[in-house]
């Protein structure tokens, strides 16, 4: 019985520890060669909103628990917007007109780099 | 023709690793929504700054939807009816571009850029284009080609040339040359995540983990090497539930492809972006005759299985 709940408890760890990296997540929101805000995902509790501004116009970006999204914009074809909200690295939103681009990085990332996408 | 803005980003940051290595890192917004990322971990931010001014040189030459007062680029190839004298970049991909559509018996072609755009155009506002419109582009491309004289180009037809299935690539390539006569090993080059060039790292082995997207916990370890990989997931467009990627046949005009994901190993960056768009178009029967003429290793995927996989190229689980 200790064998068994020793074995489930170590794979509990390792499921935590192995995962893609959807956790401990935080966000850099660059426009153009500015780092415009810094956004610990991990730490957020609720959804919540806030403006920047881009090259040609405002973005409104939400962010909750290990996501982010760009909700609005200006931009003619919405590609930032359809994105939806990124859980996970190796997926940033662009959005090309206002010069915006948002990394998702992740400190539970055990791999220095994914390909595949 | 759609009209596109090119936000070249520059982004520098030098972070100080444990036990005095440096790291230089940098991030370029170049090639059409591509993300750069160079990471030195030995060297100057003088090698940084020298390898970020050859890849925006790159973008610029090889843009063909803008025009730039400083340089001749593909854009000015595309609309001209004479003669060009362009760069030996310009030279050296076209000549690489054409070799590459001999090699794979056309299913890469340089002068696809018309057919790219039509269905660029079409899918931003969510309509197929018509099979008229697909087959005017074919006949188009089928009928040009491109003419070189010295260090001068023209296009005889009515194709355009688009260079987005080498240009990162051949834009590693151009950062592994000089990383090699500044004896710089230890580096990693992000071509945004489809183009990969590699040195070691500055710890362990020197392997780094390369994460596969669509395995679950999968990864490869590798070192001095370079990856192409090609996929639908990226840029895919959803229209009456019908999945359209972002890589178009050049014979029968469609955006469908064979597989869904490639992933190449290899040596020759260029070379590995090439092949990986093109082998996105054919049946996995054909990839070994591909593996032995470019000593490359592949690992395709579809609907979620690995259906092609080299010997020895070895997917490992975290």
């Amino acid at each position: 019985m200790a064998t068994i709940i020793a074995a489930v408890a170590i794979g509990i760890l390792l499921a935590f520890t192995f995962t893609k990296a959807t956790d401990n997540l935080s966000a850099s929101i660059y426009v153009r060669d500015a780092l415009i805000q810094e956004v610990n995902l991990s730490n957020e509790t609720s959804e919540r909103h806030f403006d920047i501004q881009g090259t040609n116009g405002t973005l409104t970006i939400s962010v909750k628990h290990n996501a982010i999204a760009v909700i609005e914009s200006n931009c003619p074809h919405q590609d930032c917007v359809n994105e939806g909200y990124v859980t996970e690295t190796n997926h940033p939103i662009i959005c090309a007109y206002n010069g915006v681009y948002i990394i998702v990085t992740s400190l539970n990332s055990i791999n220095d780099i994914e390909v595949g996408r | 023709m759609k009209s596109k803005l090119l936000f070249p980003f520059l982004l520098l940051s030098i972070s100080l690793t444990s036990c005095g290595n440096s790291t230089y890192t940098k991030n370029l917004y170049v090639f059409d929504t591509s993300f750069f990322t160079i990471k030195l971990f030995e060297g100057s931010s003088e090698d940084l700054n020298n390898i970020s001014s050859i890849v925006v040189n790159l973008d610029k030459e090889f843009d063909a939807y803008k025009h730039y007062d400083d340089i001749t680029n593909i854009y000015d190839i595309n609309h001209a009816d004479n003669y060009l004298e362009v760069s030996d970049d310009i030279i050296s991909v076209l000549n690489l571009s054409n070799q590459m559509k001999e090699a794979t018996n056309g299913y890469f072609n340089p002068l696809i850029g018309n057919l790219s755009n039509l269905w660029k155009t079409s899918l931003d506002s969510s309509v197929i284009p018509s099979d008229t419109d697909i087959q005017n582009c074919i006949t188009e491309m089928n009928n040009s080609s491109i003419l070189f004289d010295q260090n001068r180009v023209k296009i005889a037809g009515d194709a355009t040339i688009d260079l987005g299935a080498v240009a990162k690539g051949f834009a590693l390539s151009k950062i592994k040359e000089y990383l090699s006569n500044s004896k710089i090993t230890h580096y990693l080059i992000d071509g945004g995540r489809s183009s990969l060039l590699l040195g070691e790292k500055n710890s362990g082995d020197g392997y780094f983990n390369i994460g596969i997207d669509q395995i679950n916990n999968g990864y490869f370890k590798s070192k001095n090497c370079a990856y192409g990989t090609s996929s639908i997931f990226e840029q895919q467009v959803t229209i009456d539930n019908k999945d359209y990627s972002h890589i178009i046949n050049p014979f029968t005009g469609m955006a469908e492809s064979e597989q869904d994901l490639v992933i190449l190993v290899g040596d020759d960056p260029a070379v590995l972006d090439v092949l990986s768009t093109t082998l996105m178009l054919l049946p996995v029967s054909s990839f070994a005759n591909f593996e032995s003429t470019y000593s490359i290793s592949i690992l395709a995927m579809k609907n979620d299985e690995i259906t092609y996989q080299t010997n020895g190229l070895e997917v490992l689980h975290h």
